[in-house]
This record gives C-alpha cells, structure tokens and sequence, in this order.
C-alpha cells in the first residue's frame, strides 16, 4: 500500500511525458492512453520526475498551495495511487533527487484544485476512425476557390 | 458574439460535418456572430491560416502528431489553441463532432470560461459512456449538446443519462433553392458521394455494382469523393472486373455535386455508420431516388418505399436488389423522387436549422453571462 515514505519515478519502458506551459501530457506506450494534468498535477509529475519523495512533495503541495496538510496528503496519495494503476510510475528506491530541479518555495500563481488525472483511453479508436495520411498529400487545387472571398 | 467554432471537418472538406458548418457559419454571422474556426489538418495540403467566406480558420497537425505520438508538437498545439483562445476572447466555443477536434477544445479549457456548445453528428463510441476517454469527457463537461437526428439523440441519451436534461435535436439543413428536381433519363448512372472511408460501405458499393452490371451492362458508378480507401477501392474494382465502369472523381467541389446528382439515375448510400448525411438531403431536394442502408438517421431522411429504399447493412445483394426494383420501373424512381424533395422541403430547411442554433447560441450566452 502506497505510503508517504515512499518515492515514485516514471515508468521509462512504457511511459512518454513531457510538461509544456504548465501542462502535463502523457502516453503510455503500450495501451496508447493518453493523460493530462494541470496545474497542480503537472507540478506534482515534475517533482516526482526529479525524484523528490511523497513526503516531501505534501510538504511543498500545503506550503506552496496552503491546503490543509490532511488535504495535500490525502489528494496527493490518492494521485499517486492512480498513476501507479496505469503504469504510469512504479515505487523506486534511492534514486538521487534531481538537484537541477528542486521545489519551489514560494507560493504557487494559482489557486490549489484537486490535482486530476484525465485519461483518454479512446485516442487510439478515434485515430482509426480517422487516420492521419502522411505521404498523401493532394496539391491544393489552384483557382478551385479563393479562399479569401 | 464571438464564436470559437472547433470542429472536426471544415471546407474544403465534402464530408458532411464540414460541408454544414459551410453552410451554417455564413448564415449564422448574418445574425451577427463573429466566428473563428479551429479544425485538424487532413489528407489535403492547404495552408495552416486560411479563411473561408472571410471566416479565419485554423488548422492544427493533431492526427499527425498524435499518430506520432509527438508530445513536444502536441504541447505545441496546444500552446497554439490557448492563445488563440486568449486572442478571441469567444463568448462560446462550439465543439462540431465529438472526434480528435475535442481534445483541442478540452486541452485548453481552463484558458476561457466560456460556455461549451457540443454538436454530436455521430453515434460516439461505446467507450463514450465512460468519464476516462475524449468522448466522454467532452461530452459531459458541454453545458449543452445538440445531435442531428432522433435516432442519434436517443441513443446518446442512453449511453450518458445525464445529457437527457441538456440536449435536442437541430436537423441539418439546406437551402431549398440549392438544386432544382432532375429531368429522369434512361441513362444508368449509379453515384456514391462521400469521403473514401471504411465507414461509407463503399466497397459494398461496389460489391453491389457488378451485381447490378449482369442486368444493366452500361450501367456506371460514379464515386465523388476522396480519401484513404482509394487505392483500395480502385483495386476492388479492378478485380471485380468493373474498373472500366467505375469513376473515382478524387476531391469534388461541393457546388459541382447538384450537377452530379441531376445526372444520376439514383443515390447509393451502403454506409456502416452515419449520422444525418448532408447528401441525402441533399439527394432528396434534387428528386433522386436513394437506396441506402438503415444506419443512423438515414430512416428519418429516407421514407422507406416512398422516398427510397432502406436495407439492412453489410448486404450488398440486398443493395443490388433494391436497385433494381427502382430502376425497372421509371415511373416509380419518378414518383419516389418527387415525394423526397417534398419531405426534405418540409424537414430539412437550411432556415430553421440557423434559427435554433442562433437561439441556442444566445440562451447559453446569456445564462452564463461574465
């Protein structure tokens, strides 16, 4: 059963990630789920990919966001636990925290939410149904139309 | 007011989705909304910014990075939508078709505090049902869903209850004036319009055809459209034996379509899967027979026996048969073409369907007033 006391780090074999403008996007390479988190998961994904340990990430969740700690720690946990149900990370030890990406200490730009895991595991389903078509493509008909009347 | 118009097909695309959002957008401005369209690119090479009817557009490479399961160009997308987002300032976004296109949408959410409109055009996946996929996630945060048949309403309803309480149906529409009943001819000219796709049934089409070629060996086939099931397709034909009867028009201008179909002696519609296609109204208001399969809304399109003829799916000797039946007998194909432009008259007005979503467009906005 997950614990503070414990440390995560992403899935490497299975798992895609990358945080842009704020924004967590990830894709288990395997079943081709995708997932998203902001705001306060992206933060939590950033840390946990720097190998900061649950302990400390409530710790910053409440000084950063000012939840309560019971708050911080039960959302955190139960954040953790799904991203351990899709694979996403696995329990790790001693992994050396990233010293390039320590947390912040000062308040968060915005306010604390319940840090979310939105998964869309129909992605690949709608790509069938509607394939991209690299190597295909038609030259734009010219005078068909003038896409500017 | 400001509508972000996100949708999965857009001119210059003939499918469906696309061509009715043509044809709804100018209305709708007449009204006084000021649209900017967001929309995937496809198969077709055109330009990231364009503009149609003076309306921008936007095309994103989502199918591409997705299939390539580009993260670093998926962020990039996105930062794209959020500033156009921030740029706009929509008054509401208007999620056309719950495809890909959604994710745009959902991505950037948080950006604007906007009401959601969502058109449904489609039967969502079965998956849709669940709160962990696109679908269903787009479909339940809508503040408002519109589907564009009965059939489509009462089975979304079915797959996610809660929509029952915030939904209805906007039939597509057309102008009445958009073509004019043909002249029937003897000539045998069968024609399938629509995207090459799985889903169309156009290989049943053609299945269907070289059935039909055993009693009518001058008979031809008309395919107006374009897309991945090409080649596949041609090589069908190919090996049927009927290649040299078959013509695959590729890409088709959507205005060149009413010439078609005053040309055709009916329209085949074998699709796997539909939601209220533009062509068979469309196909209707010209006074062409459609034989069709029972998907979808092409029952409250098609009054079956009166207006056309409906088959089960997946049958293409049933598709050959009903083909027959009309075109044996003139005198029916007439009447039966007659009655179809009365019916899509009286249902499928282009007017009507513009007044409801101006209507909607303004009780969601004022509901939700900033």
């Amino acid at each position: 059963m997950l614990q503070l006391s414990d440390r995560l780090s992403p899935n490497h074999d299975k798992v895609a990630a990358k945080i842009i403008d704020g924004e967590a996007i990830l894709i288990n390479l395997v079943s081709g789920t995708y997932y998203s988190m902001d705001g306060v998961g992206a933060e939590i994904w950033s840390w946990i990919e720097a190998g900061h340990p649950l302990e400390s990430i409530a710790a910053a969740i409440e000084s950063r966001y000012a939840p309560t700690r019971e708050t911080a720690e039960s959302d955190l946990l139960n954040l953790a636990r799904e991203l351990v149900a899709e694979e996403l990370v696995v329990p790790t030890n001693g992994a050396a925290v990233d010293e390039q990406a320590p947390i912040p200490d000062s308040p968060a730009e915005f306010p604390y939410q319940t840090p979310t895991l939105h998964t869309h595991r129909d992605m690949g389903d709608l790509l069938t149904l509607d394939p991209p078509m690299p190597g295909q493509d038609f030259a734009w008909k010219q005078g068909e139309e003038d896409s500017t009347a | 007011m400001r509508i972000l118009f996100v949708t999965e097909s857009f001119w210059p695309y003939i499918g469906g989705v696309g061509v009715m959002a043509a044809k709804l957008l100018p209305e709708l401005r007449e009204r006084g909304h000021d649209f900017r369209v967001v929309t995937p690119h496809d198969y077709l090479d055109l330009p990231d910014e364009d503009a149609f009817d003076g309306i921008p557009i936007v095309r994103l490479n989502l199918l591409e990075a997705l299939g390539a399961r580009d993260l670093e160009r998926l962020g990039e997308i996105t930062r794209k939508v959020a500033r156009e987002k921030r740029r706009f300032q929509p008054d509401l976004v208007h999620v056309n078709s719950v495809g890909l296109n959604a994710w745009l949408h959902l991505q950037t959410a948080r950006v604007s505090d906007a009401p959601t409109l969502v058109s449904v055009h489609q039967l969502p996946l079965e998956s849709a049902s669940e709160n962990d996929t696109l679908q269903g996630r787009s479909l339940r945060s809508a503040d408002y869903v519109t589907c564009c048949s009965e059939d489509l309403l009462e089975q979304l309803c079915k797959r996610i209850p809660e929509l029952c309480t915030r939904s209805c149906v906007i039939y597509n529409g057309l102008p009445a004036s958009s073509t004019t009943p043909r002249e029937v001819n003897s000539t045998i000219e069968l024609l399938c319009v629509g995207r090459l796709v799985p889903e169309k049934g156009f290989d049943l089409a053609l299945d269907a055809f070289e059935k039909l070629c055993a009693r009518y060996p001058n008979a031809r086939l008309t395919l107006a459209g374009d897309g991945p099931e090409r080649e596949a397709l041609e090589q069908r034909a190919e090996g049927l034996g009927i290649r040299d009867r078959v013509e695959f028009l590729g890409w088709t201008a959507p205005d060149s379509i009413p010439e078609r179909m005053n040309r055709a002696s009916l329209l085949l519609m074998p699709s796997r899967r539909e939601g209220l296609p533009l062509v068979a109204i469309e196909a209707s208001l010209a006074g062409l027979p459609i034989v069709a399969t029972k998907v979808g809304g092409l029952p409250e399109v098609i009054d079956a026996g009166r207006t056309g003829l409906l088959v089960r799916p997946e049958d293409s000797s049933a598709l050959t048969k009903s083909m027959v039946s009309i075109l044996e007998d003139p005198k029916r194909a007439r009447a039966m073409g007659e009655a179809a432009r009365s019916r899509a008259l009286e249902r499928f007005d282009l007017e009507a369907q513009v007044d409801s979503y101006d209507g909607l467009y303004r009780r969601l906005t004022a509901s939700t007033r900033r």
